[in-house]
């Protein structure tokens, strides 16, 4: 995975474009076609502008093949739009969407190529079952991955009920459904775990976790870092449109930090402070605490101590990648970020 | 084209809208037709009407006028429901040419519009064939003007739904499309009709979509204005079918030049 460089490989790219004439069929694998040589996704240099607004600006990234990469950034950063132009549902400005070079307006029949999850969007009227019938039909599919589909993703009983009657999680599995109809090697969700309860949500990670295990691409949008945090394998992070990171999740993550909390935050944070340390202030159900990266363990106890103020928790936090995120987010606004969700920071160090 | 095709049929089946619209057909050319019949058996003439050819073709048609406003709307809703829905986004994911999505969901629209077209052309039957029964009248099924008048009066129903096709693709919202479709057909071409009538300006009255339909008919179905604008012309039936045409098809080659290829939202 490259760096914040992030050159798209163009020539493999290219080189895998014309894969499908050469498929080698001996690669088992649970469903039809080959994944072993799925090319990456790549956005080379992408602009969109809507009018005076630039919603996404000179954007490059690439999304490999066995691994679950996760696309964050606020809400309105730009996510959507990029996965739009990829698409073909939104044309670009300037720079280029594709899958492994090829636009997905020249796949021959994209839904065995690509399954999309977008904002689910369906007539009230038609049952779930008729809905992925209608889509069947373009994708190659049959009556019965239909009924294995609606198994699938569990609404194999409210299949012949209407959607208009479809809680928000049931429309979303009614929508992976669709997006597997046609046995896709790529898999883009945009904000999959909007609607779903938590056992849906560990649900399609195990089902992600399966599907990007095949050598296929798989790539979810999400506003919300921990929400994808025990998912994602690779890291994308955009914000205004532009890309701020990209890197795999054991990098983002290793930036071990401690779990300070103290009665007196602000006078630890000066004993930090004279540590060289960064930290920011979060609150939990306890209460406050810090979040202290930079400084080991026992040199946080140590100076606490020295300084007379009495720790009441001291422990690693192994990862805090909600405030890597917004840290990030923040570093790029040049500003205090605003607040976002019950743990959001309240505080941010010094040195941050 | 096939798949685009069967995909577009089976949006129509899998929705209980088609079956409500068929039987609002259905209901109303049953009336409209008995209104034309009615008319016959109050009407001041020698003799039995119900022998003229022309005036049972005027019953087989007669709910035209009333029945093409249904198509009309079903036309607009085949693209008022994809934007109404966001469904556009699965469609054309699924086909990512536009002009083929679009131009299948004509192609459907057409056929679809036939279906109405028969419905109301049977229903026109119906009618008469009671009424030639209780008035020992003849169906002059021995007349080509009766089958003309039969056989086009579904192609023009049919062309009516795309005339509907072509404003739910300009107009992308739905309830817009479809109260300006009906506007159209009932309020805003009647008016213009009368200025034309008035004015005897009758080419511009011809190039109405539903003087186009009288005159493709052979029969004078529409309102007595109507009649009154187009009456003298004398434009031959595929000149109807033309100007019909024209309006099935401007509008929506207009809306895939422009709206179709916008970014959907």
């Amino acid at each position: 995975m490259q760096g914040s460089e992030n050159r798209p490989r163009r020539a493999q790219a290219d080189g895998d474009a014309r894969r499908d004439e050469a498929r080698p069929t001996a690669t088992p694998r649970y469903g039809a076609g080959d994944s072993a040589g799925t090319a990456p996704i790549v956005i080379d240099n992408l602009t969109k502008q809507f009018g005076s607004v630039r919603a996404v600006s000179g954007l490059s990234f690439t999304v490999e093949p066995g691994r679950i990469t996760g696309f964050l950034g606020p809400n309105g950063a730009g996510k959507s739009t990029t996965l739009r132009v990829l698409l073909g549902l939104a044309g670009a400005t300037a720079g280029s969407a594709t899958f492994g070079g090829v636009a997905y307006a020249e796949l021959d029949q994209p839904q065995r190529r690509v399954g999309a999850v977008l904002e689910p969007a369906f007539h009230p009227g038609r049952t779930g079952r008729d809905h992925l019938r209608v889509q069947a039909i373009t994708a190659g599919a049959t009556d019965d991955r239909v009924d294995e589909m609606l198994q699938l993703v569990g609404l194999a009983d409210a299949g012949n009920r209407r959607i208009g009657g479809y809680s928000l999680g049931m429309r979303q599995r009614l929508a992976l459904a669709g997006a597997l109809l046609g046995d896709p090697d790529y898999l883009i969700l945009d904000e999959p775990a909007n609607g779903l309860d938590p056992e849906g949500i560990r649900w399609l990670r195990g089902f992600l976790r399966n599907f990007a295990g095949h050598g296929r691409v798989v790539l979810m949008s999400s506003h919300l870092l921990n929400e994808v945090e025990a998912t994602v394998d690779d890291v994308i992070v955009i914000g205004h449109g532009r890309l701020i990171r990209q890197a795999p999740m054991s990098e983002l993550a290793a930036g071990t930090s401690a779990r300070v909390r103290v009665r007196d935050p602000k006078a630890a944070g000066a004993v930090l402070d004279q540590l060289n340390a960064t930290w920011t202030l979060q609150q939990d159900a306890a209460g406050p605490y810090l979040v202290v990266a930079g400084a080991e363990l026992a040199t946080i106890g140590l100076r606490l101590f020295e300084a007379g103020i009495p720790v009441l928790e001291l422990a690693a936090q192994v990862v805090d990648l909600e405030s890597e995120f917004f840290a990030l987010i923040s570093e790029q606004d040049g500003g205090p970020r605003p607040p976002s969700g019950s743990d959001a920071p309240t505080l941010t160090g010094a040195r941050a | 084209m096939t798949t685009v095709l069967a995909s577009e049929a089976r949006k129509i089946t899998t929705t209980r809208g088609w079956i409500i619209m068929i039987c609002i057909t259905a209901g109303v050319s049953l009336v409209f037709s008995a209104i034309f019949a009615l008319v016959g058996l109050i009407g001041p003439d020698e003799g039995n009407v119900f022998t003229h050819p022309q005036f049972i073709a005027a019953i087989y048609t007669g709910n035209n006028q009333a029945a093409r406003v249904v198509a009309i709307i079903a036309g607009a809703l085949m693209m008022g429901q994809e934007f109404r829905y966001k469904t556009l986004s699965s469609s054309y994911l699924a086909v990512p040419n536009r002009t083929k999505v679009v131009g299948g969901k004509a192609i459907v629209t057409f056929g679809y519009g036939l279906a109405f077209g028969l419905v109301a052309t049977v229903a026109g039957f119906v009618v008469a064939a009671v009424f030639v029964l209780i008035k020992n009248g003849s169906l002059a099924l021995d007349h080509r003007g009766t089958w003309q008048a039969l056989l086009l009066n579904i192609v023009a129903i049919a062309l009516w739904a795309m005339i509907g096709f072509g404003f739910g693709i300009l107009i992308k919202n739905m309830l817009a499309s479809v109260l300006i479709a009906v506007g159209f057909a009932y309020i805003i071409e009647p008016i213009i009709n009368v200025i034309f009538a008035l004015q005897h300006w009758t080419v511009p009255a011809n190039l109405m979509p539903s003087s186009a339909t009288s005159t493709l008919l052979g029969v004078d179905a529409t309102s007595a204005i109507g009649a009154a604008a187009s009456g003298g012309a004398g434009w031959p039936a595929w000149a109807g079918l033309l100007v019909l045409l024209g309006w099935a098809v401007i509008p929506a080659v207009v809306g895939i030049i422009t709206t179709v290829r916008q970014d959907v939202a």
